[in-house]
């Protein structure tokens, strides 16, 4: 039986906050501002099946902001695309399932950890998508900190000019990058606006209110541009002490930190 | 070698579908003919190199076969982790085509000038590294495009190089290029040093040594076999290379001694770029003058050594 999205959430926040714990890998806060998009995205938009057939029409996502490796496999694995053995190697010594996704992982799309290299890829999908003809489309999931990167607007005004219009970006606006303050470290703000003028079709929503993503994820792209949506939300989103806390950027939970966690997201 | 590099390309997708052809905003006028029969084979990416990789890549992933052209420095350089990550990692196949590669553009200033191309695209795995001597090796590396796995990437010149080999020919994948057979020495050019190369063959004819004239073409993989065989059949080995000493042809070549079974340190001289900036120099031809790429100093090394 398909979960509902807020179940799907759950189970992926549960998944993560244990993978962090048991590896005690950093990027826990920025794993968990996301699940609510990467839920939606695998839970209610694309095409599982084809995913894992490697049908050539599959819709692509590309987690740019590779750092949040954790929820994507997660999401790869509670809809079956890996194994179970594959994902509790996560961290593990031999295992390709390190802490930030490689290529070689089935229904990983591009290897991300560096930032900026999602969205140029994402034009090359777009483009091959139009010139062969195939109603494929590729969603980007990128970060705030990531925008810091000249490569993304590079790709912007490829994307605009190529009007790429089956390209769609996520940006999991948590206001947060490594260090601090995004919109303290760089000029981040205006952000909308700064899609809008590189030529993009810009949406705002709540990046946790799963309805918003859905509606904004499955409406039809009718404008000729690619879609840039903004998302608002929070690092560490789902447990109330990790929440705009920056540190747990680089920390793990301990035992009892995530009993504590586990509980919050249970009583939800 | 640009000309003919524009020529051969045509040619192939002609008969291949899958080939597309990126460029960073250069070319002018060099892709016409190209750009008018296969109008949407051709994306000017604008001068945004490393959106330009990745799109490569994300193309490469959906079955086409990219070739991403511009300035050696500004593909190289700039986007060597597009290259590394996008492309040899996942092991796509797409030509990375520098244009003015060594000093071709001496005089355009260091800026221009990529004596560190080879070093850093020989070190990512699964590349592929193919330095054609002249138009007519760009040609042939061209037609065996599908023999390779994995990235490639092509070095080349800039227009209007002399033709050293005679006519158009078949080449072996991975089998370096021997133009003229001799008994002495054997000259090993790697790139664009193959005119130079040339002459100094014939300045040894000149002196009545009969000299062997190789371009290497394939420095990665490099083939261990015929190096051997070079190493067997002559007591004097010349590398002509424009490039860094440090991780060019003649450093990979040193890195493998211990492969080469009949190496004495008597029998290689090598003659690549010394660790330097090269700007406020000039021509292409006076910097090679200036770091003993010439053909007199290197015969006369070749002389001195033989007797």
């Amino acid at each position: 039986m398909k979960l509902s999205n807020i179940e799907f959430s759950k189970n992926l926040r549960q998944n993560i906050l244990m993978m962090s714990h048991n590896s005690q890998t950093a990027h826990l806060a920025s794993s968990l501002s996301c699940v609510d998009i990467v839920s939606v995205v695998y839970n209610s938009i694309v095409n599982i099946d084809k995913i894992k057939k490697n049908n050539s029409l599959r819709d692509r996502f590309i987690l740019s902001k590779g750092h949040a490796a954790m929820t994507l496999y997660s999401a790869l694995y509670l809809k079956k695309i890996i194994s179970k053995k594959d994902f509790n190697s996560y961290c593990q010594n031999n295992s390709l399932f390190e802490e930030h996704p490689s290529i070689h992982i089935k229904g990983v799309e591009a290897t991300t950890g560096s930032l900026g290299h999602g969205l140029p890829i994402a034009n090359g999908f777009g483009l091959s998508s139009k010139i062969l003809g195939k109603k494929f489309r590729t969603i980007v999931l990128m970060s705030d900190g990531e925008c810091n990167e000249g490569s993304v607007w590079e790709a912007a005004m490829f994307a605009a000019k190529k009007k790429l219009n089956n390209i769609c970006i996520i940006v999991d606006y948590n206001k947060w990058q490594a260090t601090g303050r995004s919109n303290d470290i760089m000029q981040i703000e205006p952000l909308d606006k700064k899609f809008k003028y590189f030529g993009w079709d810009v949406k705002r929503i709540n990046g946790h209110n799963l309805k918003e993503i859905e509606n904004v994820l499955s409406s039809n792209n009718i404008k000729k541009k690619p879609l840039a949506i903004i998302a608002d939300t929070i690092k560490g989103k789902g447990v109330s002490f990790m929440e705009d806390d920056n540190n747990w950027h680089y920390k793990s939970p301990d035992k009892k930190q995530l009993i504590h966690a586990l509980d919050e997201i249970n009583s939800k | 070698m640009r000309n003919y590099f524009a020529k051969s390309l045509f040619e192939i997708a002609k008969k291949d579908k899958r080939i597309i052809l990126l460029s960073g905003d250069i070319g002018n006028r060099l892709f016409d003919k190209y750009k008018k029969k296969f109008p949407n084979r051709f994306i000017n990416c604008g001068v945004a190199e490393t959106n330009m990789v990745g799109v490569a890549a994300g193309l490469a992933a959906n079955g086409f076969i990219p070739f991403i052209y511009t300035i050696t420095p500004f593909l190289i350089y700039k986007c060597f982790e597009q290259i590394k990550v996008d492309l040899a990692y996942s092991k796509l196949q797409a030509f990375i085509v520098g244009t003015g590669s060594g000093l071709s553009y001496a005089r355009l200033g260091i800026t221009h000038h990529s004596m560190e191309d080879l070093s850093l695209m020989q070190s990512i795995p699964n590349m592929n590294v193919l330095c054609p001597g002249d138009p007519i090796e760009v040609d042939a590396c061209m037609k065996i495009y599908k023999k390779f796995k994995g990235p490639v990437y092509l070095r080349l010149g800039k227009k209007g190089e002399r033709l050293v080999n005679e006519k158009k020919f078949k080449l072996k994948a991975f089998t370096p290029n021997i133009i003229q057979k001799g008994s002495n020495v054997a000259i090993i050019a790697v790139g664009n040093t193959l005119d130079l190369s040339q002459d100094i063959c014939d300045e040894l004819e000149k002196k009545k040594i009969d000299s062997t004239l190789i371009s290497l073409i394939f420095l990665k993989p490099l083939n261990i076999k015929f190096i051997n065989m070079i190493f067997k059949n002559y007591k004097l080995i010349i590398l002509v290379e424009e490039h860094s000493e440090i991780g060019g042809a003649a450093a990979t070549i040193k890195n493998n001694l211990d492969k080469i079974k009949n190496f004495s340190k008597e029998s290689l001289i090598t003659f690549s770029a010394p660790d330097k900036f090269l700007g406020g120099i000039g021509d292409q031809a006076n910097i090679r003058n200036k770091i003993n790429l010439e053909k007199r100093k290197i015969v006369s090394k070749i002389i001195k050594t033989l007797k």
